[in-house]
Parts: C-alpha cells; sequence; structure tokens
C-alpha cells in the first residue's frame, strides 16, 4: 500500500487474477494422471528398486544358509518358487525354508550335502536370483 | 526449522529407506503423493504438452528412485527434490524448442472449451493457462509453483536455487505480466459481473 492508500501496480487487479489462478486450480486438480501412466511409473519403480544380492555362509554348525531376496509379494513368490524347484532338482537339500515378505526365501542347506552340494546350491541360486536367467 | 518440516523430511526419509530395502507400498506411497504435483508442474511449464510433461515426470520420478538408497535423512522434501529436477528437466525441454523453428502457422495448443461452451471459469482458466506459457520460464516457473502449486517461497526459493527475495521478484514481474496478457481477456470473460 502506498502512502495514499492506493495498491502498488502490482496488486491492481490481484482479485481478478486471483479469480483466475482458482479456475486453473480448479481445472488442474481435475487431471489426475491415467491410469497406464501411473502403472508406468509404478514398474519404473519396481525395475529401480534395489536387488539385494544373494548372500550364502557357513554357519559354526557346518550347515549352509542362503538367502533368495527379491522384493515384495511377487518376489517372495518367485523366490519360493525358485526354492521349491531347486528342492526338486536335487540342487539344494533344506533343513528348512523360511519365508518373509521382506527378506524373501531363506534355505538351509544341510552340511552334510557336501562341497559338491554346495557349488550346485550356488548355480541353482545364481540362476534363480536372476528374473532375466529364469526367462 | 519447523517440526512439522522436519517430521515430514523425516517421514520421507523414511519412505525411500523403506522403498530401497524392497517395500512396494512405499513406492506406491510416494507415486500416489508426488506424480500428479510433478505431472501438475510439467505440464504447466511445458504449455500443455501432455506426453512431454509425462515424459519429464517419469524422469523424474526415475531420478528418485536411483538417488533412494543414498538418501540422506533430513536432507530435503521428495516433493523440493522432485520440482527442482523437474524444472530443470522441463527448461532443457523448452531451450531445445527454440533451437527448432515451429512450422509456419503454428498455434501452441489451446484446450478451451471454444466460445459456444459458455464456461466463464474454464474460458479464464484457459486463458490464464494459455497466458502462462508466454512468460519467460523462470518467472513461469515461480508463479506456478507458488499460486498453482501453492507451494512456500522459501521452498520455491530452494526448488530454483535463488533467493525468496529474488523469487519475490520474479513473482511480481510474472503476475505483472500476466495481467498485461490478459487484459484483453477481462472483459470478455465477464469478470465484472462476479
Amino acid at each position: 500500500m502506498t502512502m495514499s492508500g492506493t495498491l502498488p501496480p502490482d496488486d491492481r487487479g490481484s482479485d481478478d487474477l486471483e479469480t483466475a489462478f482458482t479456475a486453473l486450480r480448479a481445472a488442474d486438480a481435475g487431471r489426475a494422471p491415467r491410469a497406464a501412466f501411473v502403472e508406468t511409473l509404478m514398474a519404473d519403480a519396481l525395475a529401480a528398486q534395489p536387488r539385494v544380492q544373494p548372500q550364502v555362509r557357513v554357519p559354526a554348525s557346518g550347515s549352509r544358509r542362503a538367502w533368495l531376496r527379491w522384493p515384495g509379494w511377487q518376489g517372495l513368490l518367485a523366490c519360493a518358487g525358485s526354492a521349491i524347484a531347486g528342492v526338486a532338482m536335487g540342487y539344494l537339500a533344506p533343513v528348512s525354508i523360511e519365508a518373509d515378505a521382506r527378506l524373501g526365501v531363506s534355505v538351509l542347506v544341510a552340511a552334510d550335502q557336501g562341497t559338491g552340494a554346495f557349488t550346485a546350491a550356488d548355480d541353482a541360486l545364481a540362476v534363480f536370483l536372476d528374473p532375466e536367467a529364469e526367462r | 526449522m519447523r517440526t512439522s518440516d522436519s517430521d515430514a523430511r523425516a517421514r520421507d526419509a523414511s519412505l525411500l529407506a523403506a522403498y530401497a530395502a524392497g517395500d512396494t507400498v512405499a513406492a506406491r506411497a510416494i507415486l500416489t503423493e508426488q506424480a500428479p504435483r510433478i505431472l501438475a508442474l510439467a505440464r504447466r511449464m511445458l504449455g500443455g504438452q501432455e506426453a512431454e510433461a509425462e515424459e519429464v515426470t517419469q524422469e523424474a520420478l526415475i531420478r528418485l528412485w536411483r538417488a533412494a538408497p543414498h538418501w540422506r535423512a533430513g536432507e530435503a522434501l521428495i516433493s523440493t527434490w522432485l520440482y527442482r529436477v523437474a524444472a530443470n528437466l522441463c527448461t532443457d525441454r523448452l531451450r531445445r524448442r527454440r533451437t527448432v523453428p515451429l512450422p509456419e502457422g503454428h498455434d501452441p495448443p489451446d484446450d478451451r472449451p471454444g466460445p459456444q461452451a459458455g464456461l466463464q471459469r474454464a474460458d479464464r482458466a484457459a486463458a490464464l493457462a494459455k497466458a502462462l506459457t508466454a512468460l519467460p520460464e523462470r518467472q513461469r516457473l515461480a508463479v506456478v509453483l507458488r499460486h498453482l502449486e501453492d507451494r512456500p517461497n522459501p521452498e520455491i526459493a530452494q526448488i530454483m536455487g535463488l533467493s525468496v527475495e529474488a523469487v519475490e521478484s520474479l513473482q511480481s514481474r510474472g503476475r505483472r505480466r500476466l495481467r498485461q496478457l490478459l487484459d484483453g481477456a477481462w472483459p470478455h470473460l465477464n469478470y465484472k459481473d462476479d
């Protein structure tokens, strides 16, 4: 406000401009992203999600535990499927299979399977952990 | 720093950490909140070119996903970070456009409903949308973030890498220019009848 009580030039007619902004905001609010576009963005998000590398270790007991980790429930199902396939094909002889939505599937390989079994298990896990290799 | 702002940063960092740890629900939550904002900004900056606006939104979000594992708690709001990336992507595109001459007779797209529609409100929105495309990029960005995206000026200053005073100056010049551009349109849009 100037000394004379008149609005500075920039603020004159601000009601008109504000009305137009309000109208444009309302128009924008009604323009949600296309559903197909949102799904594309979601697919990008999943594709960019960091994949945790398989962890294989030999506990003191001599058994061996390997983790198959893919993100989310879809990953969990894929991991579970891979683990069961691994057992069926004789690659893995798990003492136990544990499933967890965040961690995927944990496969415990018995110590008495011998080194050859561990190597076979590693190869199988490497294949199962690489979605491209499964196709 | 205000507590609410601090809380929002902590929440953002937590969401991104969850995403990086494999949580798809976190990814969906971020998308639902951020995608419409970024798309709206890109639409306004690029003059209603929907395909280009979607490309900018997609690229900005892909960069966010890549940054997620390295996101430091409390550093920035996801929205501020995304606005900045999207604004830069829009600027790149607008600069590239300048080097490609538009075909003769080209007119920027006008999504007004037409004179027969009689929808004053839509006409006003369309007239303003068209006028915004005539603003210089930085004025447009400052005005859109303030008046359409409702961001506070300190955040706009962060997004644009400017001082708050510089942002206010851009907005002031932008509004003045918009009035000049719309001067001829006001009477037809029957503002005086309100």
